[in-house]
């Protein structure tokens, strides 16, 4: 995913190049294929076309009803497609999935587990069906599990006595009981507070790290932000975007964004000679222009080069600080990719 | 374009079954609604026991407070143990969204039918126990040995606990498919006890129902065993009515959970 895919649903699949060098194709962890699922008059996943490269954070964003949890329970077997393919590790999911589930860790849809067991007794259980857990290493691997999430102090305590973080966090135990090779969360950090959603993120960075693909959905675009590589977009069912975090960021309206104290002249001299500019009505406090005279931003729209228009600005004696690209914040793309332009 | 990830995956593809059913089984049994449901079964003996206390004759023996305690009139409170773990099996499991868990491990349907069918089995005996135990001992305390020897009475009351197990497992296995349809573990409890109740209630039903009923005939089948030789006919004929329900059970559930998504 080297490239980023945009799909219009309106249009049908466009591809846009980015700047990036081409890069070496990786293997894919999860892989679907026109998958479609239909609940009835329902069409919850339309013909969503994903790969999902090893090793990768994936985020999966959406509007809710977008299809995410319908996606990821398809991605592990435990939903049948209406229609499409899924490959997770190299297999044909559901028919193989057994082969590859033992190395699949997941959370979806929240924690599951039951009331009347103690936390520890809850992950017992779960512990006793892995297949890659030797029966003498299971108490060992529950309890460093239960230390790792922080309930280590808790666990004896009956699970619906939990408060909803404590409940996430035992959710999020399952899928480290054992190393895995491709995580699936879904919502992680639903109830947690910001210390939660911190230890979240170092989970999810440790399990990366250790070689797991993890793919997690959230409606935290921040979260996304600051621990995913990749992200794909699902609207109404549909892929509407997918590829490299930094690339898609990189695939905004463009143009150019000076910082110089000489606004207005700036602007003069850009449109005399045809190029569209307005002063940034927000000033950059933290800018280059600290200890010096109080700088502004001035936009450029796309087109010039910007060798181009920094020699014209210093030709008509503007000073300028600095000229940077600006990159989208992932809440800018999302809104733009799922409800258009305002 | 990424290319296919097919690196080989190693095994082990599957847990011992042995763990899984330990598993199992600790879900069920140490339970204390489990333990509570059991303590209502040992109360049915103990009345049984206090009633035969207040007559005369043949009946009012160690025997016959256990024959009375397994006939039909105390199928609804025998079977409330077996219909609860068989209505948790998969609808509780569902409802709590366990079963996904034991889906991604993965456990395959058919170590998921072992796993739950020895849940059953393991309350059915238990119950089965329960009620052979006190009827034994509540009978001795409070009633004459009977007809029989010690001996004797003792191992009427083995082939008692083995019967009522199989009569058990039989109603639990029936609920199975039902619960494995289902998200509400309620409504299937409903289901089974009513099942049970109408063995019961024989005077209301037409005469070839009540064979076919899970605990039909409980009584004539537990009263052949008071006679001398013991007339087996019946405890055959509802040994091989919860064997078919057994197999019909599990056959269902199977059919079911492979249909439908996890």
């Amino acid at each position: 995913m080297g490239a980023v895919y945009m799909t219009d649903p309106a249009a049908g699949p466009t591809y846009r190049g980015t700047d990036a060098a081409p890069v070496a194709p990786r293997p894919a962890a999860a892989r679907t294929i026109g998958l479609r699922r239909v609940f009835g008059p329902v069409v919850a996943v339309d013909g969503v076309d994903l790969d999902i490269p090893m090793g990768a954070v994936l985020g999966l964003l959406g509007p809710n009803g977008s299809g995410k949890t319908t996606l990821m329970r398809m991605l592990l077997g435990l939903l049948r497609p209406s229609d499409g393919a899924v490959e997770l590790l190299g297999r044909q999911v559901p028919e193989l999935a057994h082969e590859v589930l033992p190395h699949v860790g997941a959370m979806i849809e929240g924690p599951a587990f039951h009331p009347h067991l103690s936390g520890r007794s809850n992950l017992l259980r779960i512990a006793a069906a892995e297949p890659l857990l030797d029966t003498p290493r299971i108490p060992g691997a529950v309890q460093a599990t239960l230390r790792r999430v922080g309930l280590a102090d808790d666990a004896d305590r009956r699970y619906r006595d939990y408060s909803l973080g404590m409940k996430q966090r035992l959710g999020l135990a399952v899928p480290l009981l054992v190393r895995r090779r491709l995580v699936v969360l879904d919502e992680p950090t639903n109830g947690l507070d910001p210390a939660g959603t911190r230890d979240v993120r170092r989970i999810i960075a440790e399990m990366n790290a250790a070689g797991a693909t993890v793919v997690v959905s959230s409606h935290l675009l921040s979260e996304i932000e600051a621990s995913c590589s990749h992200v794909a977009v699902l609207q109404s069912g549909r892929l509407v975007a997918a590829g490299e975090l930094r690339t898609l960021l990189q695939s905004g309206p463009g143009g150019l964004v000076v910082t110089t104290p000489d606004t207005a002249r700036a602007v003069h001299a850009l449109q005399g000679a045809g190029i569209d500019a307005e002063i940034d009505p927000v000033v950059d406090a933290t800018g280059p222009g600290i200890g010096r005279a109080p700088a502004s931003r001035v936009h450029v729209a796309p087109g010039p080069p910007a060798p181009d228009v920094v020699a014209l600005l210093v030709r008509a004696g503007v000073a300028v600080h600095e000229v940077a690209r600006p990159g989208a914040r992932l809440e800018e793309l999302f809104t733009r990719l799922t409800e258009g332009p305002r | 374009m990424t290319t296919t990830g097919s690196r080989s995956v190693g095994r082990p593809t599957a847990a011992p079954l042995g763990r899984l059913l330990a598993s199992e089984l600790r879900l069920t049994v140490p339970r204390l609604r489990t333990g509570v449901t059991l303590g209502l079964v040992a109360l049915v003996p103990l009345m049984v026991a206090i009633g035969l206390a207040s007559l005369d004759g043949e009946r009012s023996s160690v025997l016959w407070t256990l024959l009375i305690s397994t006939s039909e009139f105390a199928a609804f409170t025998l079977a409330v143990p077996v219909v609860l773990v068989a209505a948790d099996a998969f609808a509780a499991e569902r409802a709590h969204r366990t079963l996904d868990a034991l889906a991604l491990a993965p456990v395959g349907l058919g170590r998921m039918l072992v796993c739950k069918t020895a849940g059953i089995a393991a309350v059915a005996a238990l119950g089965a126990a329960t009620v052979t135990a006190v009827a034994l001992v509540a009978g001795l305390l409070a009633l004459e040995l009977g007809p029989f020897t010690f001996g004797a009475t003792l191992g009427r009351e083995l082939v008692i606990w083995v019967w009522m197990t199989g009569q058990l497992i039989g109603l639990g296995m029936l609920l199975l498919p039902l619960s494995a349809a289902s998200t509400r573990p309620a409504g299937v409890t409903a289901a089974g006890l009513v099942v049970a109740m109408a063995s019961s209630m024989t005077v209301f039903l037409p005469e070839h129902v009540t064979p076919l009923l899970p605990a039909g005939n409980w009584s004539s089948a537990v009263t052949g065993l008071s006679q001398v030789p013991v007339d087996w006919s019946q405890l055959g004929w509802t040994t091989l009515r919860a064997g078919v329900y057994a197999v019909l059970g599990a056959g269902a559930t199977v059919w079911l959970l492979s249909r439908r998504d996890a």
